[in-house]
């Protein structure tokens, strides 16, 4: 055991020898930091300068809130890299000693223990990194006060800021330390730190392909909200509403599961580095890796992977040809093998060398290829039992929305995708629907593949559905089912889905808060599809009280036997947040309040009010036989299979009155959406509008009408085509 | 005492040291001799803790050396291709030596590297490579330390530069009890600085003598006899190891004593009779082509 005095005059001497990343150190700190934080204050002043603030508090607001974009999360992406790069090269200046034939005789020589030497340089590589940090955070903060740009929130975001990157740090060094101490070569050194930090991601681009391509009901749609094990990615996607989120419980509540995480990881990186630089050979210098059986567990794991992609990427390629699929991986899988074999003796004839390890990755790669391929472990078919499900949250393609959540204390907005908000906030508590709707998806699943392809998509109103099956274990399992809606028991377990109020409070981001209302730079609309009423903010209120009323009604059966006549529009004070609310033709308690406030217009617009109506028809020629297509892929093509009848195309202006009325009985207006109706079926007969007409009414100027603009699009619902339109605009040759 | 038993070393299924058991004594020059690949520099690094040996045993001192840093704080090794740090002069190695190594003494280093001529201030990158092995050297010397590893440190140094360290180390075994222990792969390197060798070959040792002792036990005799009868009573009773004949002269390399040898020959009639003195070379030739190896192949190419 060596003193307090001698480990730090080992210290001491070590730091002599590291210079140059102490000044590395210091200047990427200084930039990150206090040199970002000028850049962010002269935008300020130059704001500032030009009039842009009303008041010195806005002003001061400004200054604070780009103080805690410098010092907290914005622009994570730079800091992450800047971080990840001062980890490796502090971790090689360190340890590249151990790959040093001359150097590891001078330092394993002289009378200095090795746990001292590997403590001392370890806690230099810390120093290195901290100090510099804190020097410029300091810094930063004296500036920031000094220009009036402090405060709690400035303060609690850099602190948090700075020990998530603190953990960051430790994790990229202690993983450098690992990879040198098991290698005993530069360049493959430096190349197992690219490729352990890009592992996570390799793995992840891999299994993903995998199972999109091998398991049907694999879902992509609600993504894993847990970090992964290691990967920057997720540090960066996190950190995005890190920065947007104000209050720090906030921020806090989803970082530090995350610091422990990556603390406990770091922790285990840094007992293994120990292990390996004590257990190291010595005279393993200059060798590819410094213990064979690491060196063959990387192998396999490289040569797996390397077999895999090559796998997916043929098996795309090739149109699903198994037999070149199978192929490929082999060889992928045998060339990556040899080449670490002659990697690891640095010599070219000792390819083949390990067979062990050779046949060992030829067979698991073959292995995880056929539990993919023929889904051994049953992932499409599993469903969890029902006792297990704590809530469940569907997606069922309806209607796509961006959602926009108000943080809490209001002063900003929170962006997230729907699956994050549904993930969020809807919470399915008859789960045993949601478990039936998944079993009757697998039956159809049986019954699809049995089928021609004809019988696969006509008469069926096929429909993706993404279901997130939360356990009470905490694991999400998330799955995407293939239903059809044209089927009564289907349609029966949609409406125990979707019309209950945790599927509207899920869905209907205004259903679930009140407090929106409060917005005082809230505007209300009410559209119905051309024409669009503002109405007073100081009913919405009220307005979303009887539309709610009017949804315990709503379900699947009841959309798909009602049209919309209408839609509410709430427009909040920032301008992107718009929440747009359906209205349907029975809804008495909302069209009743609607009537009162004078919004309330029927479907069809006034004929005294129109001037023309002019009726295109594509005459489009279905070019894409179902006979050739999977289900699948014709409901991604929907109306896409159909040839553009560019040159075939007729359009005809119909001014009489009498013709006009005839037309609007069959309209339809493109701007509602009809949440369940429109794109869900390949068939012609169930299909919600007529693909081949487009019609553009022009409205006459200076009505009393509250037109939005003086042309509006809408469809011929299907079957509702007036003979006479079918005539006139028929192509002829 | 450095002892060395039974130790094994194997790199990549190579016995690099194979079953090697030699002691080194204190306050002696111990030489150890071999050809490249013979394992000498293996058994070295293993002396000074810097490979772990797969067998057998190494004690420094009755302490074992590996990652034990009593046991190398008595000893200095100095590597074929000594290390400095990027930078470093002569100034900034004697600052970590001397936190190192306890006894290290400052004014001695700087008096010898006046002597050496070695500029302190000079960076050490811009050395030749004499000069760096000096500096190392020398810095092992000041180090004081029991037991000095010399990994070829002396081959490449002119002779001046030889004699004065061999000054040096006879000072410092007289007033320090010094223990160097030099590996080369040239005898004649070795020859005149040595008290005790030892002998590598593919990883085994084929002898350890001490040097005077060999010497002393063998011999070699030039004479031109009178007689046939006189030759055969001459070699009667000797350890004769080599007979050579030119003409009448005859070269008789003898395994006795000096003592041995020229009272036996007092009782020969010769024309001519001389006792010379044998190199390192000679002597290692007779000793391992008694032990069936032709040293010339060896070592001497």
């Amino acid at each position: 055991m060596t003193s307090k005095k001698s480990f730090w005059d080992n210290l001491k001497g070590n730091n002599k020898r590291r210079g140059f990343v102490w000044i590395i150190s210091i200047l990427t700190h200084l930039v990150l930091w206090p040199g970002f934080l000028l850049i962010y204050f002269s935008r300020i002043h130059q704001n500032r300068s030009l009039g842009i603030y009303n008041t010195s508090e806005e002003y001061k607001r400004a200054l604070a809130q780009a103080a805690a974009d410098a010092l907290g999360f914005q622009n994570t992406e730079r800091t992450v890299i800047a971080i990840l790069l001062l980890a490796v090269l502090v971790g090689l200046q360190g340890f590249f000693w151990l790959h040093d034939k001359r150097k590891l005789d001078f330092y394993k020589s002289v009378p200095v223990k090795e746990k001292d030497r590997f403590f001392t340089i370890y806690v230099n590589s810390i120093l290195i990194y901290l100090l510099p940090y804190l020097g410029s955070i300091v810094l930063s903060l004296l500036i920031a006060a000094l220009q009036g740009g402090i405060s709690g929130v400035v303060l609690g975001k850099c602190a948090m800021s700075a020990l998530m990157n603190f953990t960051w740090y430790l994790l990229n060094l202690h993983l450098v330390i690992l990879v040198v101490a098991l290698t005993g070569n530069k360049l493959v050194a430096c190349f197992g730190i690219f490729i352990l930090n890009m592992l996570n991601k390799i793995c992840e681009i891999i299994f993903t392909s995998m199972k999109r391509d091998c398991f049907k009901n694999h879902n992509e749609f609600f993504e894993e909200k847990s970090f992964h094990v290691y990967g920057y990615n997720d540090f960066f996607s996190f950190s995005t509403n890190w920065k947007q989120e104000t209050k720090l419980s906030g921020i806090a509540g989803e970082m530090f599961p995350v610091v422990v995480q990556w603390i406990l990881l770091a922790a285990i990186l840094l007992i293994l580095a120990y292990l390996c630089y004590r257990k190291r050979p010595a005279e393993r210098v200059g060798k590819a890796v410094v213990f064979m059986p690491v060196w063959s567990l990387f192998k396999i794991v490289f040569s797996v992977l390397g077999a895999l992609g090559a796998a997916y990427t043929v098996y795309e390629a090739s149109y699903k040809n198994m037999m070149l699929t199978v192929l490929a991986m082999l060889a992928a899988a045998l060339l990556i093998s040899v080449v670490m074999d002659v990697v690891y003796d640095l010599d070219i004839r000792s390819f083949l060398k390990h067979p062990l390890s050779t046949g060992a990755a030829l067979a698991i790669s073959l292995a995880i290829f056929c539990i993919y391929q023929f889904d051994l472990f049953g992932y499409d078919t599993y469903i969890p039992e029902n006792d297990k499900i704590a809530s469940a949250a569907v997606f069922m393609g309806n209607y796509s929305q961006d959602f926009w959540e108000y943080t809490d204390d209001k002063t900003g907005r929170k962006s997230m995708t729907v699956a994050e908000y549904l993930d969020e906030n809807m919470f399915l508590q008859d789960t045993e629907a949601v478990r039936e709707l998944a079993q009757k998806s697998i039956e159809l699943r049986k019954v699809l593949d049995t089928y021609g392809p004809e019988e696969k998509i006509m008469g069926r109103r096929l429909r993706y559905v993404s279901v997130l099956f939360r356990l009470t274990s905490g694991r999400n399992v998330a799955r995407s089912y293939i239903i059809d809606m044209q089927d009564a028991e289907t349609a029966k377990l949609a409406d125990r889905i979707i019309g209950t109020k945790e599927y509207r409070e899920g869905w209907y981001e205004l259903a679930k808060h009140e407090d929106y209302m409060k917005d005082p730079e809230l505007r209300l609309y009410y559209s119905n599809g051309s024409m669009q009423q503002e109405l007073s903010p100081s009913f919405a209120g009220t307005i979303r009280e009887a539309w709610l009323k009017d949804m315990e009604q709503y379900d699947y059966t009841f959309a798909m036997e009602h049209d919309m006549c209408g839609k509410l529009s709430f427009v909040f004070s920032t301008y992107i947040a718009v929440h747009d609310l359906p209205v349907y033709e029975n809804f008495e308690n909302t069209i009743t309040l609607l009537k009162e406030l004078d919004a309330y217009y029927p479907l069809q617009p006034p004929v005294s009010s129109i001037d023309s109506i002019s009726v295109t028809n594509f005459n489009y020629i279905r070019i894409v036989e179902a006979a050739e297509y999977d289900p699948e892929t014709l409901l991604a093509w929907g109306s896409a299979g159909y040839a553009q009848g560019v040159d075939r195309f007729v359009t005809v202006t119909y001014e009489e009155p009498q013709q006009i009325e005839e037309i609007l009985q069959g309209l339809y207006p493109d701007d509602l959406s009809q949440e369940w109706k429109r794109t869900e079926t390949y068939d012609d007969n169930l299909a919600f509008a007529d693909i081949n007409y487009t019609i553009t009414i022009a409205f006459k100027p200076n009505t009393e009408y509250p037109y939005k603009q003086m042309f509006s699009t809408y469809s011929f619902k299907n079957g509702c085509v007036p003979d006479f339109v079918a005539q006139d605009t028929t192509f002829k040759e | 005492m450095i002892e060395i038993k039974n130790v094994t070393k194997t790199f990549d299924k190579i016995k690099a040291v194979d079953t090697v058991s030699v002691t080194v004594k204190e306050n002696m020059v111990f030489g150890l001799i071999g050809t490249n690949g013979a394992g000498k520099s293996t058994l070295l690094r293993m002396v000074s803790g810097i490979f772990r040996q797969d067998e057998g045993t190494i004690a420094v001192d009755n302490m074992p050396v590996y990652d034990n840093t009593e046991a190398k704080k008595l000893m200095f090794f100095i590597a074929d291709e000594p290390y400095f740090f990027t930078g470093a002069n002569a100034v900034t190695m004697e600052k970590y030596y001397s936190n190192l190594y306890e006894n290290f003494n400052t004014v001695e280093y700087y008096h010898y590297l006046k002597s050496f001529d070695l500029d302190k201030n000079r960076k050490i990158s811009t050395y030749s490579k004499g000069m760096k092995k000096q500096l190392a050297l020398l810095l092992g010397i000041c180090s004081h330390t029991k037991y000095l590893l010399c990994d070829e440190t002396f081959d490449g140094l002119d002779p001046v530069m030889r004699q004065g360290i061999k000054s040096i180390f006879a000072k410092e075994m007289e007033e320090n009890g010094l223990t160097p222990v030099i590996a080369s792969h040239n005898l004649r390197e070795l020859e005149d600085i040595c008290d005790h060798v030892g002998l590598l070959h593919k990883g085994g040792v084929l002898l350890s003598k001490d040097l005077e002792n060999m010497k002393c036990n063998i011999q070699k005799v030039q004479c031109v006899f009178e007689g046939k009868e006189d030759e055969t009573k001459a070699l009667d009773g000797l350890d004769v190891v080599k007979k050579e004949q030119r003409g009448a002269l005859c070269t008789i390399t003898i395994r006795n004593t000096k003592e041995e040898v020229m009272a036996h020959f007092s009782a020969v009639n010769t024309v001519f009779f001389e006792v010379l003195p044998l190199s390192l070379e000679e002597i290692f030739i007779s000793e391992t082509e008694v032990v069936g190896y032709d040293i010339k192949k060896i070592i001497l190419g």
